[in-house]
Formats: C-alpha cells, structure tokens, sequence
C-alpha cells in the first residue's frame, strides 16, 4: 500500500468516525431549539420555520432551579477551590520536591496513595466531620473537602515540574539574604506558569463537573451546583426531552467556552502535566 | 538553619494539615465505622469486630454490585486504552484536520458525566430519540435500559467514549516524545508499518501505558454518575456498581456502618489491584525498554 493510499483511508476512517461521534452532540443542539412535537416528529431534521428559544426559558428559569444561580454556585466552588489548590498544593511541592528527609518522603508516598482511594470511603464519613465543624451543607464545607481531595494530584504535578528547576535559583537568592517565603513566591512560583497551567485545566475540569461530592456535601436546600441542580430539576423519570436538551446545551456551554478561549493550552496543559508530573 | 527550617514547616503545613483532616482522617473514620453498628442517627453504636464484613461475604446484592463493578472495570479500561492507542497512533502527524479531529475525540471528556448521561438517556431510553427514528424506518423498538445485559454494555460504552479522549492525549504525548532515529532505525531495517509499530511504538509506549491503566482503573471503579442517571441501579438492581451500592445504602438510606464496610472493602481491592498492576507494569517497562 502507498504512503498516499494510507494516508487517504486513514483520513476517511478518521472523517467518518468524527462525524458519528458528533451525531448525540448534533441530536442536543438541533432538538434544544424545538418545539416537543417536532422532535417527537422528526428527531433529526432541523425545522427553520419551528425553531424556538421556548425550550431555555422553560428549562433554565423553574422555581426550582435556575440556570445562573447553579452557574454562580459552580463558579464559586470552582474557582475558591482551584486558588486554595494551586496556593497550597504549590508551597506545599515546593517542600517535598526540595526537602530530602525521611517525613517528607512518606509524606508524598500518603498523598499518592490518596489519589487511589474511591470518594465513597471519605463521603459517608466526611457528612459526620462536616457537621461537628458546623460546615455541612456550605460551599465552604465543599470547598475545603476539594481541597483535600485534589491536593494530592496537585502536589503529584507541581512536586514532578520542581524538581526539573535547578537547585542554584533558590541558592544564589538564598546569598542575597532572601527568606524562604521570598524565595518560593517571588522566585519559584512566577516560573510554574505550565504546571500551573496544567493543574487549573484539570482541576476546572474536575470541580466544575463534579457531581457526588456537591449533592451530599452540599444537599438541596442550601444551593446546587449545574450537576446537581439539572440531575434534581429533570429527575428520575422525567421525558421531557425538550427541557432535557436545551439543559444539556446550557450546561455544556462554561465549559465549551472556557475550552475555546484556552483551546491552545488545554491538550499540552494535560499531557505536559500527565508527562512531568 | 533553624529559620529555613520553619520556613519549610509554613509552606508545607497548611496543605498538608487540609489533607490530613479531609482525607485521612474520614479514611480512619470509614474504618472504624466499619467496625461498629452504627445507623447513622442514633447516639450509641457498639463494636461488633468483623461482623459487617462476615455480613458482606454472603450479601448476593454486594456481589452483584462487584461483577457489575469488575465487567466495567476490566472492560472499560482495555477498551479505552486499545483504542486510545490506536487512535493516538493514527492522530500523531501535524495538520489541521488532525487537530480537528483531536478536539472531536477530546470534546466528551469536558462535560460532566451525569450532563452527557441526561443527553443519552434522551436520546436511548425506551421512548427517546433512537426508538423514534427506529419507528420511523419501520424497525423495532430497541429496549436499552430496561435489560440489565444490554445496560451494562451500553454503561460501559459510554464510559469508554467519555474516557478515550483523554488516554489519547496521554499517549501522543508518549509518542512525541519517542526518538525519531528509532524510526529511522526500523526503516533502513526494512520493517513494515505493523512491524515498526510492533518493535518500535508499542514497547516505546510502556510507561505511558502504566499511567494510563493505572489511572482509568482507579477512575472506572467508583463509576456513580452515569448510573445514577441512566439507570438509577435497575432494572432490580442489576446495574449497580460497588460505589453506587455504597452510595445508595450510606446516604440514602441509613446503614452507615455497613456501607463504610463495603466502602473499605471497595478500597483494598482498589489498592491491592492498583499496586500489583503497577508493580507488574513497572517490571514490564523495565524489561523492554
């Protein structure tokens, strides 16, 4: 078989899987924009004449739920989340990437054996410790149980990157009299912009369509993120398939957009992180 | 010396402390929960050693929830990274329609999984959008989750179409960085495209191939969300994983110390299969690269 030859069928094989694979997400978007009947009707046909925006507004806007509120929610948790993780998890790399002692060794084997865990062994009792602390069904009780949670991937790609920094950067900033804490933020930190990169990316990813962790922690009467707040607004058995899609859309769109503007650092931000770390 | 010493102490405590209360802590809790009977409610529980795990080795719904758990487990995670390796193969030249259709394969792995669970159930529950186009063309009605059989295959093919694209990513990232005069090497040898891929690309991919089993393993057994959504444990049950049994007795109802005991069970079998796995495919990247 010729270069050419294989080259086309491989570009076929791959056009053709693509387009099958972007079939459900044509199915959400076309049917978002219906009205019941016609999707009922006709599911993949794109009615000009029909399209409506009646879907969103009766989807999005229930007494129950509403969109920019479970949008605001997610925001929230997501961003305080991912600052105290890249805050904490950092400083805290720095340390175990620099430090050659026996405490510090175990330290990073326990934290690696955290990302190995099922969350379902920490959720039933993390209800009990919430609640003694008086942070059971807050977005703070949330947040610091991501921090937990997240800490150790977040420590496993920074310590991974600083240990690829040479050691003299600390020392000669150590000669000129600087501290600790001035070394590691003003000198270490600026310089893990990819690690960083790496770690918001996923930790985006992760918090933001997180599911178990803010229907437990968080529960229903005091807030819902997307996940939760769609899972609870549709329900078990719901068949409204027109509410059901123009919410997938609306939920799907934070992270698509997010996607597009980052597009370039999301598949190096991921594989870099997964490589190094 | 004594200062820089304090200095390390503040910079590493904080995260390290938020671990120690959020993670390790609860993980103690879980264990010792195990070994009490304790409803979740009442104010006195006693101890009761192994019981709720003698009580577990003759449970036949725990036992379902396992096999349901390793079919899964085992399935998915070959599937997944089979076929992103395959692909990562086929996707590794530059090009704009190749990065057109990276974004397509890596496009699943943004959303959440109970969001694109509502989307298929629309679209393949009995009465959605598949069963109408099948109607339409005179077909018959396909019945998905309603069979536990065709439930569980459809469970872990989406799983499979969610996860894929992220083991992609990882192995171009483990094909960029094999050395071209390996290639090279294999050309002037006269090997085949097969041949090359076999003796070059295949071996050269090994500790890629670590992290990705590693990884998707540790993922594909607490698989919650899309059960919860798609099929919510039925038809009777027969679609429940270990983590959505866990779940459903710990949370919802209030057999607390008896869900932290399959809890715990849940996390040695992980542990122990996550270290023998890595332990076997360390020695396997030591021994061909």
């Amino acid at each position: 078989m010729s270069e050419r030859m294989a080259n086309r069928l491989r570009h076929g094989f791959l056009m053709l899987l693509c387009l099958v694979l972007l079939v459900p997400f044509y199915i959400a978007v076309v049917n978002a924009f219906k009205p019941k009947d016609a999707i009922v009707s006709d599911p993949m046909g794109i009615p000009f004449a029909e399209l409506t925006l009646r879907n969103f507004a009766e989807a999005a806007f229930t007494p129950t739920f509403n969109i920019f509120k479970a949008y605001g929610t997610t925001a929230l948790i997501t961003v305080a989340s991912i600052v105290c993780l890249v805050a904490l998890g950092s400083m805290m790399s720095y340390v175990l990437a620099r430090t050659k002692h026996r405490f510090f060794t175990f330290a990073y084997l326990l934290l690696l054996g955290g990302m190995m865990i099922p969350p379902q062994v920490i959720l039933i009792p993390i209800i009990k410790l919430l609640r003694a602390l008086g942070l059971m069904f807050s977005e703070t009780g949330l947040i610091l149980y991501n921090t937990g949670w997240y800490i150790p991937f977040t420590a496993f790609i920074y310590t991974g990157f600083i240990r690829t920094i040479s050691k003299e950067l600390d020392e000669s900033a150590m000669m000129e009299g600087a501290n600790g804490f001035q070394i590691f933020w003003r000198i270490i930190f600026p310089i893990l912009k990819p690690p960083t990169a790496s770690v918001v990316i996923f930790l985006f990813l992760f918090v933001w369509n997180d599911f178990l962790n803010p229907l437990v922690l968080l529960g229903s009467t005091k807030g819902y993120t997307v996940t939760t707040g769609i899972y609870m607004a549709v329900g078990q058995y719901s068949t409204n398939w027109d509410e059901i899609f123009a919410l997938v859309v609306l939920a799907s769109l934070p992270v698509l957009i997010v996607f597009l503007l980052l597009q370039r650092y999301f598949v190096s931000g991921l594989a870099d992180g997964a490589v190094k770390g | 010396m004594r200062k820089d010493a304090w200095t390390r102490g503040f910079l590493f405590a904080p995260g390290f402390l938020v671990y120690l209360i959020f993670m390790m802590i609860p993980i103690g809790m879980c264990v010792y929960y195990s070994l009490h009977n304790w409803d979740g409610l009442s104010p006195v529980y006693r101890f009761v050693g192994l019981d709720n795990f003698v009580s577990a080795l003759s449970d036949t719904d725990f036992q379902r929830a396992m096999r349901v758990t390793a079919i899964i487990t085992i399935a998915g995670t070959l599937a997944i990274n089979a076929l992103g390796l395959l692909f990562a193969v086929l996707l590794n030249k530059p090009g704009r329609m190749i990065n057109l259709y990276r974004s397509v394969f890596f496009f699943p792995l943004l959303l959440s999984a109970v969001v694109v669970g509502f989307l298929w159930k629309a679209i393949l529950n009995y009465n959605g959008i598949l069963n109408g186009v099948l109607e339409q063309l005179g077909l018959e009605k396909l019945e998905i989750f309603g069979v536990p059989g065709n439930a569980i295959l459809t469970i872990t093919i989406l799983i499979v179409w969610q996860n894929v694209g992220g083991v992609i990513v990882l192995y171009l990232a483990g094909l960029q960085g094999i050395p071209n005069d390996l290639y090279e090497a294999a050309r002037i040898d006269g090997a085949g495209r097969l041949q090359t891929f076999r003796s070059v690309t295949f071996p050269m991919l090994a500790p890629s191939m670590t992290m990705c089993m590693i990884f998707i393993f540790t993922t594909l057994a607490r698989e919650y969300d899309r059960i919860a959504v798609l099929t919510n444990g039925g038809p009777g049950g027969a679609t429940e994983t270990a983590a959505f049994t866990i779940v459903k007795l710990g949370i919802n109802t209030n057999r607390f110390s008896y869900a932290a005991s399959l809890a715990v069970i849940l996390m040695a079998l992980v542990a122990f299969i996550s270290i023998v796995m890595t332990l076997y495919l360390r020695k396997r990247e030591e021994r061909i690269l």
